[in-house]
């Protein structure tokens, strides 16, 4: 095989190292209605006025290609004003201003019989599976939006909720092709009636392909009121997020890439408050516990890492292989005396996916897909101290075939999957 | 250049080609060498013309596998308009990494260029069932070099700077815009 690939090598390595240089005096978006053409120039990092290389230009046509609000782009030269000098063009071919995801695979689970509704890899940063929403371009640089979304979080600290968010993002910051979102959600499902909250998300692109993303999440959810043995316990929960994200990305598209590569590594630092109700063991036989209600407080620390390449097999098969791991490390104080304790909690995963498109090239080349995808996962969670009642160590093994469909409206995966 | 020798014209078309309406590749062997020589209708494909014309570069890329035996050879071509010279650059890398490189100034003898047959791959062999894959890329596919050092770096695929390169100059690259596939079963004698 690899005999193979290096005699492809030989007629596939570049033997020209004069790849042509391009001056482009002016950058054109055409075919735009809603999308500001200087928000697109900003994100594809090229400059009226600087030499490119074909491979800047197709760094650009990828980098744009990922943006949630363009279905495709088409890059093209024209004369400029003096020879030598070129206007690039860019053809864009937007998504609709209403969009919505839906990225749902419920999990039958052999072991404990119930449906999980939740799968999220967070491969692509975000953490939501169900928006419905709108987007507004205000002004050159920036844009409004609108959504009701649901936050499907797997992570071991923190919690899912549905929220009605609405936010601003400003691109181009300090023509710096860094942009910043401001987002206030407001939590109506989870842990009952929540707090306005907010989110600050400022990206950096540091080159063509990566990234620098800093977030600050935070999430109030409402009192609630719990009754145990006919006492009730009032209940509340805020959670804190902060959270650096370098990503490297040369994958084709935002949501279902068929190409390239992508490589995450994101530290994070939170915290968590609340009020519960504790438990505390009395007596062995038989096992009795007292319920103690109080305020806790948890320092989170941890690290998510992810690398995932696709390769498209031919016009329309593509497979993928991800490898991915978190750690997270929680001190937790509680108020339960001796309850306070140090946790630290590991998860490993592997995974393989195919994903057969409906729809021919021809058909996908204005955007938009339409796909069967058949993924296989496996991962290994544990945790110190071990707690091997509530939270032993495990292996999960999950199969599930899903079709994933993006339109000028949105994206959607839906699907089934089977974990043992 | 057919001229001498050994020179054997044959093509069977005995296998379904993936777009029947598309004109097919023809063959030639000239001591043992393999050439195609590809239909012109592929420039006149209405993703390849619009390609063509953006003053981008357009790359095919043809990769032939051999059914039986299963060795894999190629080629690659790459055309270009310059805007302010008015002329087609070309340039056209055969198996053994021979280079053509021209400028010529019309599309009448860009297509005249272009049905020159492209040397694929060597072989002993009496018959070859071949299965000749023809991907049109936008940009150039020569310079990527930022990804391959990277992913050399990082261990990302394999170990050998060939893996990576021959996965980089088949997937990293731009989405293809268009593909076409041949199978054929050549008679050698």
């Amino acid at each position: 095989m690899i005999r193979k690939l290096i005699l492809l090598l030989l007629v596939t390595t570049p033997l020209f190292a004069e790849d042509p240089l391009y001056f482009i005096e002016r950058i054109e978006v055409r075919n735009q209605k809603r999308v500001s053409p200087d928000v697109v120039i900003a994100e594809s990092r090229l400059r009226e006025g600087s030499e490119y290389s074909e491979a800047d230009l197709r760094d650009a046509a990828t980098r744009l290609g990922r943006l949630p609000f363009l279905l495709s782009v088409d890059f093209s030269l024209e004369k400029g004003a003096e020879r030598g000098k070129h206007v690039l063009v860019l053809t864009v071919n937007e998504t609709k201003p209403i969009f919505f995801l839906i990225d749902a695979v419920p999990y039958y689970e052999q072991n404990e019989p119930f449906i999980d509704v939740e799968y999220n890899d967070r491969s692509t940063g975000d953490d939501r599976n169900l928006v419905l929403g709108a987007r507004w371009f205000l002004g050159r640089r920036g844009a409004a939006h609108i959504a009701l979304e649901g936050v499907g979080n797997d992570r071991p600290v923190t919690r899912e909720y549905a929220a009605f968010s609405i936010g601003y993002t400003q691109y181009d910051l300090f023509g710096t092709r860094a942009f910043a979102t401001l987002n206030l959600k407001k939590p109506i499902e989870g842990r009952g009636e929540g707090l306005l909250s907010p989110q600050v998300v400022v990206g950096v692109p540091v080159s063509a392909n990566q990234t620098i993303t800093l977030q600050y999440d935070e999430t109030r959810f409402g009192r609630e009121t719990r009754r145990i043995n006919g006492e009730d316990f009032d209940g509340h929960y805020s959670q804190r997020l902060f959270s650096a994200r370098w990503s490297y990305n040369t994958t084709n598209e935002p949501f279902f890439p068929t190409s390239g590569t992508l490589v995450h590594v994101t530290p994070m630092v939170g915290t968590a408050d609340g009020a519960d109700v504790f438990y505390t063991f009395v007596c062995c036989e038989p096992p009795t516990f007292t319920a103690v209600a109080g305020p806790y407080h948890r320092d989170i620390r941890g690290v998510e890492a992810g690398a995932t390449r696709y390769w498209e097999l031919s016009e329309r098969g593509s497979i993928f292989g991800d490898l991915r791991g978190e750690w997270t490390r929680v001190e937790q104080r509680t108020p339960v005396e001796g309850e306070s304790y140090n946790e630290t909690m590991h998860d490993i995963g592997l995974g393989v996916g195919y994903s057969w498109s409906l729809w021919s090239r021809e058909e996908r080349a204005g955007g938009g897909d339409s796909r069967l995808e058949l993924v296989a996962r496996f991962s290994s969670r544990d945790r110190e101290p071990r707690d091997e009642f509530f939270q032993p160590q495990h292996d999960v093994r999950q199969v599930s075939a899903a079709w994933l469909r993006r339109t000028s409206w949105g994206t959607l995966r839906i699907g089934a999957g089977f974990a043992w | 250049m057919v001229t001498r020798g050994a020179v054997m014209m044959v093509l069977f078309a005995l296998a379904v080609s993936l777009r029947a309406q598309q004109q097919r590749p023809a063959f030639t062997v000239q001591s043992g060498i393999v050439a195609a020589t590809l239909p012109a209708s592929v420039l006149q494909d209405k993703s390849v013309k619009k390609q063509l014309g953006s003053g981008l570069t357009t790359t095919f890329l043809l990769v032939a596998r051999q059914r039986e035996s299963g060795l894999v050879s190629g080629a690659r071509i790459e055309v270009r308009y310059d805007l302010w010279d008015e002329v087609w650059i070309v340039r056209r890398v055969e198996f053994d990494g021979k280079t053509d490189r021209q400028r010529i100034a019309s599309a009448e003898a860009l297509e005249k260029w272009w049905r020159a047959p492209v040397r694929l791959f060597a072989t002993g062999a009496a018959r070859v069932a071949l299965q000749l894959d023809l991907n049109v890329l936008p940009f150039s596919a020569a310079e990527e070099d930022d990804a391959r050092q990277w992913i050399t770096k990082a261990g990302g695929v394999g170990s050998g700077a060939g893996l990576v390169d021959a996965l980089i100059g088949t997937t990293i690259s731009a989405k293809p815009i268009t593909s076409f596939r041949w199978n054929v079963d050549l008679s050698l004698r």
